[in-house]
């Protein structure tokens, strides 16, 4: 582990609690990140990223007067944004499902849920350093891109130009196969009538009944 | 719509210099334990007075206004976090049991009360005092609190209650 050179990354913590603030530091410092400047919250954040530009921030969700998610929301769409493509790590109490779904609409890269442990923390910072995701800037989202994976049971509407199709087709694409579909059925009652196939009550269509009959 | 697709940087990874493991290793985990146990410690000085600023703020109070119940409960989510990350896990369950009670509580369009919210802060100090030593005790605690919480929810039927035959 030595000879990766986490000295030469800058962190920045903002948290309100003062012990919570001394733990992140020692868990860090072991890891042997040195560059490392403190917050007590989201504005004193956004101050001390233009003299200490951070290249990740790990901030927690509750704190007064600028609350994590605040923060966040500032630091990826403010105009004097130091750097909106910051990686952010979000390490919170909060366990609630809108809670997560709030921090990733804000533009959080990680989200990580106290108790803080050093191996949860350090997989959230590999997962920044080793495998960061597009940015999307779309008129009413910027911020990492929320699909971390494409699922092949996706059912929902498919947004974008780029967009492949991987899953089931979309509401319009099932009325236009439909159509596609009786057109065929349409074309395929026309040959059967016309070749002498049976139907499905056994009759033939033109009353012969050489179909299977060996 | 316009969308705008970012590549991402390498940057990070080039400033590191190498493959980070995709664990922490064992090597490394030994550093941070022994580098975190006096930060921890210090911390347990730290808990023991919010947790007794917890009390002062519960105590000898028959109702809450909005914005007490606000600090109450912001108060406990702080403990919550820093007891279970301190390793002090009676705390935690006894801090995350007070908040959730709240959350869950305040969603079903009730107000917390006021001696339910003492209980929580009561044993709080409780398990402060024993030192998480008796965690019987501690796990005793929480699941009397939980109880406590899913039988006020279950009372607040139908739109809180947890039977079968309710939407969930």
């Amino acid at each position: 582990m030595s000879e990766l050179r986490f000295d030469r990354i800058h962190l920045l913590i903002v948290e309100d609690n003062l012990f919570m603030r001394n733990l992140y530091s020692a868990i860090l410092r072991a890891m042997e990140f040195e560059q490392i400047q403190m917050a007590a919250d989201g504005s004193e954040a956004f101050e001390l990223m233009r003299d200490f530009p951070p290249d990740i921030i790990i901030t927690d969700a509750a704190m007064q007067p600028l609350d994590g998610f605040d923060f966040v929301h500032l630091v990826r769409t403010a105009a004097d944004s130091p750097n909106p493509l910051v990686p952010i790590i979000m390490v919170t109490g909060y366990h609630n499902r809108a809670s997560v779904e709030r921090a990733r609409d804000v533009g959080v890269n990680e989200y990580l849920a106290k108790p803080v442990t050093p191996a949860g923390l350090y997989s959230r910072i590999n997962q920044v350093i080793s495998k960061p995701r597009p940015f999307i800037r779309t008129p009413s989202y910027f911020g990492p891109n929320r699909r971390r994976r494409a699922s092949p049971n996706f059912s929902g509407p498919y947004r974008r130009k780029s967009d492949q199709r991987i899953g089931p087709p979309t509401f319009t694409e099932s009325g236009n196969m439909g159509q596609q579909r009786k057109a065929q059925r349409h074309s395929l009652a026309d040959y059967q009538q016309s070749a002498g196939v049976l139907d499905m009550s056994g009759r033939s269509a033109q009353g012969s009944n050489e179909i299977g009959g060996m | 719509m316009s969308v705008e697709i970012i590549k991402p940087s390498n940057r990070l990874a080039r400033l590191v210099g190498g493959k980070m493991p995709g664990r922490l290793t064992t090597n490394m985990a030994d550093r941070v334990a022994k580098a975190t146990a006096a930060a921890i410690s210090d911390a347990q000085i730290g808990i023991r007075d919010a947790v007794e600023q917890l009390w002062f703020k519960v105590d000898g109070h028959s109702e809450y206004s909005d914005a007490h119940l606000e600090e109450i409960y912001f108060h406990a989510h702080d403990l919550r976090g820093l007891c279970g990350s301190c390793g002090n896990m009676v705390q935690a369950g006894i801090a995350d049991a007070l908040c959730t009670y709240v959350e869950e509580i305040r969603s079903a369009g009730l107000s917390p009360r006021a001696n339910v919210i003492w209980l929580h802060a009561s044993s709080m100090r409780r398990a402060t005092q024993d030192g998480g030593e008796n965690a019987a005790l501690g796990q005793y605690l929480i699941d009397s609190l939980c109880a406590l919480r899913k039988k006020e929810l279950d009372a607040a039927c139908p739109t809180s209650c947890a039977c079968d035959f309710m939407p969930k």
